[in-house]
């Protein structure tokens, strides 16, 4: 039969470019804006340098070395707020990294990876002394910005994957509340200015860790009234398992740097975790899917968070162990040469010497793995 | 700068998930090949992205269309170097195995082979009207004719379509 114009027209109209083409094609563009903007990075980079050696005094030579190996963006995934490098990460580095998440679930997972970032630069920065008005401002509109970006791409895939969605938003509910923990544990080391900073970012978290949390119940009932709770609960049972195994391995690498009351309380909680599985695998051969599913996240959640404990309480414990060996050997030995001989301006607030010199006098930081 | 490279990117990723599959569209009932129209609608979007920013962009559907749109004429005076052997041969060529690929190539062909017999004056409006579902002001001011001409050639295109369709 002959088909009308309008027909055809209309056929024509459902005519696109299959799933592979289009992301083959957004793959070859986003090379050539990662091009671009390195290009344009490198012109940046040139102006500064030009900068640098005609107005201020001699970069320091690792700065030099750097520069000259085009590591410019290399160099900043480590900055924090207030390093010369630091727009670069947010502005290069995240970008183009950002660039490649496409699904909901990846951009959902990626802003996951932002917020926490921003929380551990807070972190990272507060641990120093280094928490100023104006950075603490800086780093909360950057993680609000972030938490809602995920909150909003969660929403999406909800629609589509409701299971995705909802392990997504738990490891990102478990991550803020293990930051507010750490947060609040920087927080009681501290006094005067940088306390008032760190409570005003605390507060943040905490609202948004409500947000992301109510939202997550919400998306777990529907998924316990639907018809896929059997799989579903099945799933979470074997992430949890998988992610036991992983928190276990972890531990047993990190046991060297790990103290004995420390060890002694993630073992507990290692064990909690474990009970709640049983728990779960119970609920699970009586046909109670909705009661396992909510049992095997509250599991992952635990064992999540032990591993982010252990990684903050190592990090932040450890350095603070160097810094008073430090501080041990100067005593001792003869005067050394002034770090302030380089310029300030790549200094930043936050070269390494610069940290150590500012946390020194400050009280010990001691994270409780206490859950 | 940074601030500006943000928004500009923000718009760059927006205009290529509204339009990617419209501009392959565009060019793939204009060209007749599947291949060029993937690399033109690639480059259609290089050339957005050099342009954003740079240039003011009220309606950017019209300005990206208008882009594929210069860059197919340029393709026709490539083009018209080839023989026309090789011109049929190119056809219906899908360089894949992209099953989803083939099968679209499939439901376009009887619109196609019909509008193969149209001159690109007549073919160019009438995929720019009909498929892009473009209003005749925007097509006058992609193609730099008059919105008078446009309508003309369009119910002229429309005319030959119908008697091909007959026959």
């Amino acid at each position: 039969m002959l088909k009308s114009l309008k027909q055809l027209f209309q056929e024509a109209k459902s005519f696109n470019l299959s799933g592979d083409e289009k992301s083959l094609i957004w793959r070859e563009l986003q090379m050539h804006v990662r091009n671009d903007l390195m290009a344009r990075q490198h012109i940046y980079r040139s102006k500064l340098k030009i900068i640098k050696l005609t107005l201020i005094k001699p970069m320091p030579i690792f700065i030099v070395i750097l520069l000259a190996l085009g590591g410019t963006s290399f160099a900043a995934e480590k900055a924090l707020p207030g390093d010369v490098f630091y727009p670069v990460k947010l502005n290069v580095n995240e970008h183009v990294q950002g660039w490649l998440s496409l699904s909901d679930e990846a951009k959902a997972n990626w802003e996951t990876v932002l917020a926490n970032r921003r929380l551990s630069e807070a972190e990272e920065l507060a641990a120093h002394s280094k928490l100023d008005a104006k950075t603490e401002a800086q780093i909360e509109s950057n993680f609000e910005q972030h938490a809602n970006k995920a909150q909003e791409h969660i929403a999406k895939l909800a629609n589509k994957d409701a299971k995705a969605a909802a392990d997504i938003a738990a490891d990102l509910q478990t991550s803020l509340e293990v930051h507010n923990r750490i947060l609040t544990d920087i927080n009681t080391s501290k006094d005067g200015n940088n306390k008032s900073q760190l409570e005003v970012l605390i507060l943040k978290v905490g609202a948004e860790t409500k947000d992301i949390s109510d939202d997550r119940v919400k998306n777990e009932d529907e998924i316990k009234t639907g018809t896929d709770i059997q799989a579903a609960a099945e799933g979470r049972l074997n992430a949890v398992e998988n992610k036991l195994a992983e928190v276990q391995k972890f531990v047993e690498n990190k046991k060297a740097d790990i103290g004995t009351d420390a060890m002694v309380q993630i073992q507990a909680q290692l064990k909690v975790v474990a009970d709640l599985i049983a728990q779960g695998k119970v609920q699970l051969n009586v046909k109670a899917y909705g009661q396992a599913f909510t049992l095997f996240g509250q599991a992952k959640a635990k064992a999540q968070a032990v591993k982010l404990f252990i990684e903050a309480k190592t990090h932040f414990e450890d350095e603070d162990n160097a810094d008073n060996n430090d501080s041990d050997l100067s005593e001792d030995s003869s005067p050394q040469p002034s770090v302030s001989s380089s310029p300030s301006v790549f200094r930043g607030k936050g070269t390494l010497r610069d940290r150590e010199q500012d946390h020194r006098g400050s009280s010990k930081i001691n994270i409780d793995i206490g859950l | 700068m940074f601030g500006t490279d943000t928004d500009k990117e923000k718009e760059f990723l927006k205009a290529y998930e509204d339009l990617a599959d419209s501009v392959f569209r565009h060019c793939y009932f204009r060209l007749s090949d599947r291949e060029k129209a993937k690399d033109l609608a690639q480059e259609t979007f290089k050339r957005f992205w050099e342009c954003l920013g740079k240039e003011k962009i009220e309606n950017t559907k019209a300005f990206v269309f208008r882009i594929a749109n210069n860059l197919i004429i340029d393709s026709y005076r490539k083009k018209k170097e080839e023989s026309l052997d090789a011109l049929a041969e190119g056809g219906f060529d899908v360089r894949s195995d992209d099953h989803e690929a083939i099968l679209n190539s499939v439901m376009g062909r009887e619109l196609m082979s019909m509008l193969d017999q149209l001159s690109d004056t007549y073919r160019d409006l009438i995929v720019m009207r009909y498929i892009d579902d473009l209003p005749i002001y925007e097509i006058a001011s992609i193609t730099g004719l008059s919105e008078n001409a446009v309508s003309v050639r369009i119910h002229r295109g429309l005319a030959l379509l119908r008697k091909h369709n007959t026959n």
